[in-house]
């Protein structure tokens, strides 16, 4: 009696592991599935700027010592990408092979320029440290003002007229291509597009209703 | 009152496994968990440096520590103030009604803001800790204590980690209702 006791105790304990196993499975699914669900754009905290209007326009010199221009209508009539981080911000390391991918991958129409600020000497430190010899690297307080960027990493696209196309904090892949996605579609943010879009749909819906 | 010996066997166990696993996320990303440290808002700057190296060694000292019977108690002591300033930190921060910031209990993957769900998940844990300083009972371990005793650890880690993605979860679906 006692032995079967002993048995059905064990196997029970052994049910309640599987269960657990079973239940974590399940709520991190959940956990994945509100991840997907919520739209990957990135978000736009602007007071400075506006998407549409003309990006303010500066002569800076880059870590190398060249001038370079921001804003404006560019010469070589690309985009133009400022891609704002900084050596102490760890979620900038993470992306930083993201903007090296998309440098290649968007160089037919895209200049992309890192920007930030504070000691140059930490700046020359990072860039070895991470390999971004081959981009534009602007340090400057003037800049990060002009833009109003409040929280890293930010991104500002300015087209190939000057104007902004899209900005928004850089979270990710997915947010950084966001930014190319909506001047390509001409929304200013993806909650734009997703307020457009639904009220399409309603129109959509009314009129096959009328007819 | 006395208890049975297997519950502050289970208890150290799952604390251990904590402590471990906490002090293991802190370790590998330094940089974040200054960051986190910073955002809580309740060291002094020159106390920051230190607590940064200070909180993950004296978590893995600990959860160490609570494996082997002759610390147990000192162990389970500097558990229990390890928890009590997490939670005080946590309630601080909550009062002031700061509560978008990272708890900096998930590693870099898993951001967790803080909430009462996660104090009380710390009291618990607090609580287990309470458990192997209270007096024990003379009995025998026996083959089943310690199975028992093993499995029971499995669902109390399993049930941490369970507590843990009910909390991100949460956090994910009011970031979904913000957009809506």
């Amino acid at each position: 009696m006692v032995e079967t006791l002993i048995i059905s105790n064990i196997l029970l304990w052994i049910v309640v592991v599987v269960m657990g196993v079973m239940l974590f499975a399940l709520v991190r699914q959940i956990g994945v599935l509100y991840e997907r669900v919520a739209p990957a754009g990135a978000l736009m905290i602007n007071q400075t700027l506006t998407v549409g209007g003309e990006a303010p326009s500066l002569d800076l010199q880059d870590i190398k010592g060249s001038l370079v221009t921001i804003g404006g209508v560019p010469e070589n009539g690309s985009s133009k990408l400022l891609f704002f981080v900084s050596p102490t911000c760890p979620v900038c390391k993470t992306l930083l092979p993201v903007v090296k991918s998309a440098t290649k991958s968007e160089k037919d129409w895209l200049d992309i320029i890192l920007a930030s600020d504070g000691d140059t000497y930490d700046h020359q430190g990072y860039i070895k440290e991470h390999k971004l010899e081959s981009f534009t690297y602007i340090s400057s307080e003037i800049l990060g003002r002009s833009y109003g960027v409040s929280k890293l990493p930010y991104a500002v696209l300015i087209d190939e007229q000057g104007k902004i196309a899209s900005m928004g904090i850089i979270n990710s892949r997915e947010h950084l291509e966001s930014l190319f996605e909506s001047k390509e579609r001409g929304v200013a943010s993806i909650q734009d597009y997703i307020k457009t879009y639904s009220a399409k749909d309603k129109d959509d819906d009314l009129s096959t209703e009328a007819q | 009152m006395q208890i049975d010996p297997v519950i502050p066997l289970v208890c150290s166990l799952i604390l251990s496994y904590v402590f471990v696993v906490a002090s293991f996320h802190k370790w590998q990303n330094l940089d974040e968990f200054r960051e986190t440290l910073t955002n809580y808002q309740v060291l002094p700057e020159i106390l920051l440096g230190v607590f940064v190296f200070a909180i993950p060694a004296v978590e893995l000292i600990c959860g160490i520590a609570l494996l082997v019977p002759y610390s147990l108690t000192v162990s389970a002591i500097g558990a229990g103030i390890l928890l009590s300033m997490y939670i005080g930190a946590i309630a601080i921060n909550l009062l002031k009604g700061r509560r978008t910031i990272d708890c900096g209990c998930g590693g870099t993957e898993q951001k967790q803001a803080i909430s009462e769900g996660l104090i009380l998940r710390n009291g618990v844990l607090l609580f287990f800790a309470y458990c192997l300083l209270t007096a024990v009972s003379s009995r025998e371990l026996v083959a089943l204590d310690w199975v028992i005793a093993l499995l029971a650890t499995v669902v109390g880690c399993l049930f941490y980690n369970i507590v843990n993605q009910l909390l991100v979860n949460k956090d994910l679906l009011r970031g979904l209702r913000e957009y809506g």
